[in-house]
């Protein structure tokens, strides 16, 4: 999967964890950014991408992300695609 | 406040203890926060720095002094240069709604504010209230001299924390300092925890929440150092992050952080912790002994007690390997309560044994700040002239002595250990509804995750302005995580609403979890 194409995937994700409709991904985007993006929404996050995806993170992954973008490069990665 | 309390003199406090470390090893780390590390003599410095600006504004005895918990060097130099002069800290959470922290500067009556970067929202502050509260900047320069603290009587004020209030008002709760005294000579004089210097203590509470005084004071108490976990991002993975690689010893937890890690327990290894402590709300057996793996050579303990009673007052000590209690619904119990407190519960229903707990002792507290219905109505006075504190948490004492939690006998709750009366939602809510029926309720996933649900009896939808109008006055952990109008209440026997039917009804038309 392209990286255009995860970003459009964790917009829907987003948008059904945040239950916000008007939601727009950029890459520099953190939880400081998104009122409702708390602990608990952090592990729905998570998870759904998780079963999004179909991939598996290690907490070590969870804990270096430091954005959206690194979001999207680590699912990109764990697909197994070239860049 | 009896005299007796007013003029005792304290065995020990907690500025002569961090004062003695601060000689003995000065050069011995103290804090790490904002990825800087400080010594116990720079730390001291800046203690000493603070309380020299506070005597400069007149601050004396008995003062309140309220800062911003913005989780950096001045913050907790603040706290011991607060003390340093005789006056009682107030934590205020910046991201509060302004209209809470105004009812609490007022009602506390706090004569100067300080903040370090949150200028804007210290200004917003001040420009509401008037000139009556000051404020003031808190990044000291340090003072190389060192200036003895003012002496302190058990009976003079240590701090003032706000939780919440069933009239839609916080109320405060004041410790004193025979309070805090009694608390850390249980922790540190009574030989059950050999905390030394070498320990490097968790602290992942906001300062508003009180069991961040035994986080931040123990360790300071002891020659320790601490490592608070940054305000910003997502606080279960700041602390997970925090245990591994500063190798912390020293831990204690809300036990929602161990909810919130359970997918990765498999790949948290944590050898160095010595003590894992849990405090603030129901710990869970089954979670509990999953994350005993995690920290295969700590001691566990359940630790329990109100914000009246000074931090925590009750501790079981749990093993390895044991069953899950057969009386306690899957909950950890809170064992007994430890040196200096008395537990016993009243208004027992013979039948079942059921009680509510109430504490006595030297950490419990006098009684509610400017708020005497309130304290006549939870603090009693025994047979024997004892005061003691109804802490309104449903008990059983089993054979072996150990009580057991079994909830509530109103409806207080607690989200991430904080504590939320649902009426206080209740209240903000009605007055923004009108006559409507509201409910707020709190639904426990089967991952045991806590979230508010509001429920509202309403044939048109009141989402948008009602979530608005909550966050102008109720903290973020305070918020409904969902809105739901119901055109009808669903009544029990007693005609009154069920609870647990709406919430039923609402689970199964939603998959919550």
């Amino acid at each position: 999967m392209k990286k255009e194409e995860i970003t459009g995937e964790l917009k829907a994700v987003f948008q059904k964890v945040l239950e916000e409709n008007d939601i727009t991904i950029t890459r520099e985007m953190t939880a400081q950014d998104i009122e409702k993006w708390d602990s608990l929404r952090h592990i729905q996050l998570i998870s759904e991408v998780e079963r999004a995806f179909g991939i598996k993170f290690k907490l070590r992954e969870v804990l270096s992300m430091k954005n959206v973008g690194d979001l999207i490069d680590l699912i990109h990665a764990k697909q197994g695609v070239p860049a | 406040m009896d005299d007796q309390n007013r003029t005792s003199t304290m065995r020990t406090s907690i500025l002569s203890r961090f004062i003695e470390c601060s000689t003995q090893f000065p050069d011995n780390p103290a804090i790490l926060v904002d990825d800087k590390s400080y010594t116990y003599g720079e730390l001291n410095a800046l203690r000493s720095a603070m309380c020299t600006l506070l005597k400069a504004h007149d601050i004396k005895k008995g003062d309140r002094i309220g800062f911003f918990t913005e989780n950096n060097i001045y913050t907790y130099a603040s706290i011991l240069g607060i003390l340093s002069c005789g006056a009682c800290y107030v934590p205020l959470n910046y991201d509060n709604p302004v209209e809470r922290n105004m009812g609490i500067i007022a009602d506390a009556g706090i004569k100067v504010l300080l903040y370090t970067e949150k200028e804007e929202k210290a200004r917003e502050l001040s420009v509401s209230l008037g000139t009556e509260c000051r404020l003031l900047h808190n990044r000291v320069t340090p003072n190389t001299g060192t200036l003895d603290p003012v002496d302190q009587m058990g009976g003079d004020l240590c701090y003032l924390l706000f939780t919440s209030g069933t009239t839609g008002k916080p109320k405060g709760v004041p410790i004193y300092h025979r309070n805090l005294s009694a608390f850390l000579d249980m922790m540190l004089e009574s030989g059950r925890y050999d905390f030394n210097r070498n320990d490097r203590f968790l602290q992942m509470f906001e300062l508003t929440f009180d069991v961040s005084v035994f986080s931040f004071l123990v360790p300071l108490s002891v020659g320790a150092s601490l490592y608070p976990i940054p305000r910003k991002g997502i606080a279960h993975l700041e602390v997970a992050d925090t245990l591994e690689t500063r190798e912390i010893t020293v831990a204690l937890m809300v036990p929602s952080v161990i909810n919130y890690l359970k997918p990765y327990f498999g790949e948290i290894n944590l050898p160095n912790m010595r003590y894992s402590l849990f405090a603030g709300e129901a710990l869970y057996h089954e979670t509990l002994s999953s994350w005993a793996k995690c920290v295969p050579y700590a001691k566990i303990e359940n630790l329990y007690g109100p914000t009246e009673a000074t931090i925590f007052c009750m501790r079981y000590e749990w093993q390895r390997g044991e069953s899950p209690h057969p009386q306690g619904k899957g909950i950890v119990p809170i064992g007994r309560p430890m040196e200096g407190t008395d537990a016993f519960k009243i208004n027992e229903n013979s039948l079942d044994e059921e009680g509510e707990l109430c504490l006595n002792g030297e950490q419990v507290t006098l009684g509610y700040w400017n708020n005497p219905s309130k304290t006549a109505e939870v603090f009693g006075t025994t047979k024997n002239g004892k005061k003691f504190y109804r802490t309104g948490d449903l008990c059983k004492i089993d054979q072996a002595g150990n009580f057991l939690y079994l909830g509530r006998i109103d409806n207080q709750v607690k989200i991430d250990g904080h504590r939320v009366e649902l009426e206080e939602i209740e209240f903000h809510t009605r007055v923004f509804c009108g006559d409507k029926q509201v409910v707020a309720a709190v639904h426990t996933s089967e991952a045991g995750l806590h979230f508010i649900l509001l429920f509202i009896e309403s044939e048109r939808e009141l989402q948008k302005g009602l979530e608005e109008h909550l966050k102008k006055h109720l903290p973020d952990y305070m918020l409904p995580k969902e809105i739901i109008t119901v055109s009808l209440f669903p009544l029990n026997s007693n005609g009154k609403v069920d609870r647990k039917a709406l919430i039923n009804k609402y689970l199964q038309t939603r998959k919550l979890n």
